[in-house]
């Protein structure tokens, strides 16, 4: 599904522009990348202005040091590792705040190396993978989920039926459970299921659903 | 048929997992409400294989677990991007100042580019040392001074009507040699590996990494040579003796004694305004007067009066044309000037304009 080669010399391009100072090549990556970073840093720190401060200091230094870049192959990544590393100083300087303690606890508790590593990993991950979504399910998938418009206001602006909508929801979520599958429950699962097990999930899954439902405004 | 074999009948239709209809579905039943039909026919996939259900799972799961990742407000790009923009200094107006340089830049890119085709279709007169090297040959245009920078960083500046001859790289060189018709400063890259010599008329001058100036006109008796930082060895080649410099010294070669001899010097200003466009003068005689002014504007300027010689004259100028320099030369010293305008001649070639300078008394 990713597409690796065509973002690999899309980020080449777009790093050598802006190494040579090309504030076009700057702005490109402003109006790509700020929302999802600011998404990202929004995961972490739990507070949104907080977050885009953040990612406006983190766009700030990119500039800063654009002719010292070396080795990126993934432009995201590398400022999603910018931002993070904020994030981490930030929830560190605001532990006053109860809501940051809370936050920072989790940071700081007793986790497992892997457990500590793995934060925040999903989002991440998610976040790059929603990026290179085909063009229509990413911007379907983004309304939806993130903007909360419904699949009748979507249809408006896309110019497509509610159905075409919901076919294009469905495919983001097809092709994004393969990318992410390591942080889903089917992940953890090694037996196989028996009559048993099926109906037990069944009921869980109910539970969910109507969760599910009422928890998405 | 009854409704719920009716329904069975339909859901077996969307069985097959790889029909993109159950994603629909799903997606609806996470945004939207199912009815009822729609809810039996979703349940009846999920029950057919344990892959569906896993698949189902996975996908609430996912879905519940994005929702960390929306914002509680709409972004406001137009203040984020003020921020940023106006702490980088992008857009700023700095754009302008870009601009220029690029200009400026362009001029002179030009200029070397004009000279490398120049002597590219006069190739025979190069340095012995061009080898399978082409030797380049930058020219500075009367009245005007140009910039150069060589391959390796080295800066140099030539005064009008000077011209510097060098290969196009250095590389696998014993040393960095170049050849100097007129008047050059230069800012020397440093290199310890390959000493950069310079060629001007009867002296050559060896430096490791400098500044100094090249006062080499054809129209002097002597080649002077003035050092502003840095140590640089001249060799005077018609006796291959040696002369180190230290800053702040002036070495001539006089022409016709072939004598090398360096001395002190106070006001270095004198011997390296001109890189920036000014004309100074600080106590000289007429004679140098004299010089300086005819390569710069390249006119001919003949002394009528031998009283003239015994003046001295002060005065720095910039961007001025010669007839106000000599009028401020002469307003403190006595001076007079008469200009002799340029001629064109029978075969189409014009003479130099000429300036006959007298004594006022």
């Amino acid at each position: 599904m990713i597409d690796q080669g065509h973002n690999r010399a899309n980020t080449a391009f777009i790093l050598e522009e802006l190494r040579k100072g090309n504030e076009r090549a700057f702005d490109f990556i402003f109006r790509e990348y700020y929302k999802p970073l600011v998404q990202f840093s929004y995961s972490i720190v739990k507070e949104q202005t907080a977050a885009e401060s953040i990612v406006q200091d983190v766009f700030i230094k990119l500039w800063e040091r654009r002719e010292t870049i070396e080795n990126v192959t993934n432009l995201l990544s590398y400022m999603m590792v910018m931002v993070r590393n904020q994030c981490v100083d930030f929830l560190r300087k605001e532990k006053s705040s109860s809501k940051m303690y809370a936050a920072l606890r989790m940071e700081e508790s007793g986790n497992t190396t892997e457990e500590q590593i793995s934060l925040n990993e999903f989002e991440e991950k998610l976040l790059k993978s929603i990026m290179n979504l085909p063009e229509r399910c990413r911007k379907a998938m983004e309304m939806s989920r993130f903007e909360g418009f419904s699949n009748k206001e979507i249809a408006e602006q896309m110019q497509i039926s509610v159905k075409g909508v919901e076919a294009l929801i469905g495919r983001a979520l097809k092709l994004l459970r393969v990318e992410l599958s390591e942080f889903l429950p089917s992940f953890a699962s090694e037996k196989p299921g028996n009559k048993a097990s099926i109906l037990f999930s069944v009921l869980l899954s109910k539970l969910r659903i109507r969760k599910a439902l009422s928890a998405n405004p | 048929m009854s409704p719920v074999s009716s329904i069975v009948c339909k859901s077996t239709q969307t069985m097959n997992p790889e029909n993109n209809e159950i994603y629909e579905l799903i997606a609806r039943s996470l945004t939207d409400r199912l009815t009822e039909e729609e809810s039996a026919v979703l349940e009846y996939w999920k029950l057919a294989a344990a892959e569906n259900l896993q698949e189902y799972n996975d996908i609430v799961a996912l879905w519940i677990k994005s929702g960390a990742l929306r914002l509680p407000e709409s972004l406001n790009f137009k203040t984020a991007q003020k921020q940023i923009y106006t702490r980088t200094g992008i857009y700023s107006g700095r754009k302008r100042v870009i601009t220029l340089l690029i200009q400026a830049a362009a001029v002179v890119v030009l200029a070397v580019i004009f000279s490398g085709v120049y002597s590219f279709l006069n190739r025979s007169n190069t340095s012995s040392n061009s080898n399978s090297l082409i030797a380049q040959e930058v020219k500075a245009a009367y009245g005007t001074q140009t910039k150069i920078a060589l391959s390796d960083g080295t800066i140099v500046y030539l005064n009008s009507g000077s011209k510097l001859i060098f290969p196009q790289s250095f590389a696998d060189q014993k040393q960095r040699h170049v050849t100097l018709d007129g008047e050059g400063y230069f800012e020397v890259a440093k290199n310890k590996e390959q000493p950069f010599v310079v060629s001007a008329r009867e002296l050559q001058i060896k430096v490791l990494g400098t500044k100094f100036n090249v006062d080499a006109y054809g129209n002097n008796s002597s080649v002077s040579v003035a050092l502003v930082e840095g140590s640089v060895e001249l060799q005077n080649k018609t006796n291959n003796e040696t002369l180190k410099l230290a800053p702040n010294q002036l070495a001539v070669l006089d022409a016709e004694s072939k004598t090398l001899v360096s001395d002190d010097v106070t006001d270095l200003n004198k011997y390296t305004a001109w890189i920036n466009g000014r004309i100074v003068f600080y106590g000289d005689p007429i004679q140098t007067v004299v010089k300086k002014l005819s390569n710069w504007y390249n006119i001919d300027i003949v002394i009528s009066d031998k009283k003239l010689e015994s003046y001295k004259f002060t005065g720095t100028f910039i961007n001025e044309p010669v007839e106000q320099v000599l009028n401020v030369l002469s307003l403190t010293s006595k001076m007079a000037f008469e200009v002799e305008p340029a001629v064109k001649q029978a075969d189409n070639t014009i003479t130099k304009r000429r300036i006959i300078l007298k004594s006022k008394i």
